[in-house]
């Protein structure tokens, strides 16, 4: 046995996580607005992520249709076939079937977000029947002026009336091994990670939590670590090439964060 | 990465998908080949994927008649590789199904993990000790259990507490990680460590 454990540390790497939206089978931009912009093929964009660094890769359905979510399955099968790093897929999942589908094409984790919030039960049967570390439960939040919190779904549009430190409690004990929280008020932004509830959360929770919505500078990345979350999810600045992950990971690491390199 | 042909057999354990497997054996320059029972002939190599749970996966190995099989495989110094689960069960038994017996081809008992989060998930160094000619590097973990310690033991992580990542005894290497998805570093390794 060895005694060089020095450079070994005692927390898992903070993880960087590419989010692309794919519609019928295709990556896409601007899904808030109008006209979707097409950025390519879901697996080259996944790949070239995984070169620069990624450390998982996230893929959001978007797709409106029954067929698009066929699609979809064939594009996860060829990205599971490339990736040589985790991914998650999230979107459109109703029912444990959907799970079953996305596991079998050969996703590595699938985020559930509406769904859970109709029929939490699901969490538990997806949870005893994959395993919890497969099921990433997604929620969608306010920062209200009143500090509830409120969790919203189906993309932001509904108010549910249910408080986030609630919920993600609830979402963990019923099974989840993950926690995507989304600040819906920052998405988009560029105004940085919501701090206050994701920290707590990741702080006192006995999951990993990613932050999500609001980051487009390294140290909106650092702050988010600094304040104990285990990941930070963007979209739109690796995109738009506004920040390249291999830049992202050196300030981290020069600003100490512990980061996969 | 070199090409050749040998056949590296992934045995099916009924557990989960394994087409990031296939695909990484694949990408190695070698022939994958899914196996649910043991047709060994033309296999140079078997996995024990890292798919399921200690217990279900003994029952399937049971059941699909792979306890003798790898026996005589062990016997016989023919070349495996186990990840995650399959690392698990070479040994005695499991904290995960207690009264269920592992392969017992290794001393020792798979424990629950001690570490700040349940599952571990996420990526964490590998150290292998010195005199190994293998590179350190940064390896994906999924799982909630592990081998604490073991003589058998080249390499270790720490998460919460110092673990078993990797295994050895003659040409069999089992690893705590998933290599298939622990990217370049992954890539490496599976190719130094399936046959060429």
């Amino acid at each position: 046995m060895s005694d060089t454990t020095n450079t070994t540390s005692n927390t898992l790497r903070k993880r960087i996580l590419p989010c692309l939206d794919m519609r019928d089978g295709r990556v896409v931009k601007g899904v808030k607005f109008v006209g979707l912009q097409d950025l390519g093929d879901p697996v080259e964009l996944a790949l070239r992520y995984e070169q620069q660094g990624a450390d998982e890769i996230v893929l959001l359905d978007i797709s409106a249709s029954p067929e698009g979510r066929k699609t979809q399955l064939d594009v996860i099968g060829r990205v599971a076939g490339n990736l040589s790093i985790p991914f998650t897929v999230g979107g459109g999942i109703r029912v444990l079937d959907d799970i079953w589908a996305l596991l079998d094409a050969g996703a590595d984790k699938v985020s559930i977000n509406s769904a859970a919030l109709n029929q939490p039960g699901l969490i538990d049967a997806a949870s005893q029947q994959f395993g919890s570390q497969c099921i990433v439960v997604a929620i969608d939040f306010l920062l209200a002026p009143d500090s509830l919190y409120e969790v919203v779904s189906h993309g932001g549009r509904t108010r549910t009336g249910r408080n986030t430190r609630d919920w993600a409690r609830e979402a963990v004990q019923r099974g989840a091994g993950e926690l995507l929280l989304t600040c819906i008020d920052r998405d988009g932004t560029g105004e940085g990670f919501e701090l206050g509830l994701t920290g707590e959360l990741a702080r006192t929770l006995s999951v990993p939590v990613v932050a999500s919505g609001g980051a487009r500078t390294a140290q909106h990345f650092v702050e988010a670590f600094e304040q104990g979350i285990d990941a930070g999810l963007a979209a739109g600045i690796f995109h738009r090439n506004e920040l390249s992950i291999p830049e992202l990971k050196l300030a981290l690491q020069r600003a100490g964060v512990d980061v996969r390199i | 990465m070199t090409s050749s042909n040998s056949r590296i057999g992934i045995i099916d354990t009924g557990a989960g998908n394994l087409a990031s497997l296939q695909a990484a054996v694949e990408r190695a320059g070698r022939i994958a080949v899914r196996l649910k029972t043991p047709q060994l002939d033309g296999i140079d190599q078997l996995i024990i994927p890292g798919q399921g749970r200690f217990g279900p996966v003994m029952q399937t190995l049971e059941e699909r008649q792979w306890l003798p099989a790898l026996s005589s495989w062990f016997k016989n110094d023919q070349p495996l590789l186990g990840i995650c689960v399959g690392l698990q069960v070479l040994f005695d038994a499991s904290e995960e199904d207690p009264g269920v017996r592992g392969l017992g081809f290794l001393r020792g008992e798979v424990r629950r993990l001690h570490s700040p989060k349940q599952p571990m998930m996420g990526w964490a160094p590998v150290v292998f000790d010195s005199g190994n000619d293998e590179p350190n590097g940064d390896a994906y973990f999924v799982n909630s259990f592990v081998v604490p310690s073991a003589q058998e033991a080249i390499a270790w992580t720490q998460y919460g507490e110092r673990f078993c990542a990797v295994v050895r005894v003659g040409t069999w290497t089992a690893c705590q990680f998933h290599p298939e998805k622990s990217g370049a570093y992954g890539a490496t390794l599976l190719d130094r460590w399936l046959v060429k």
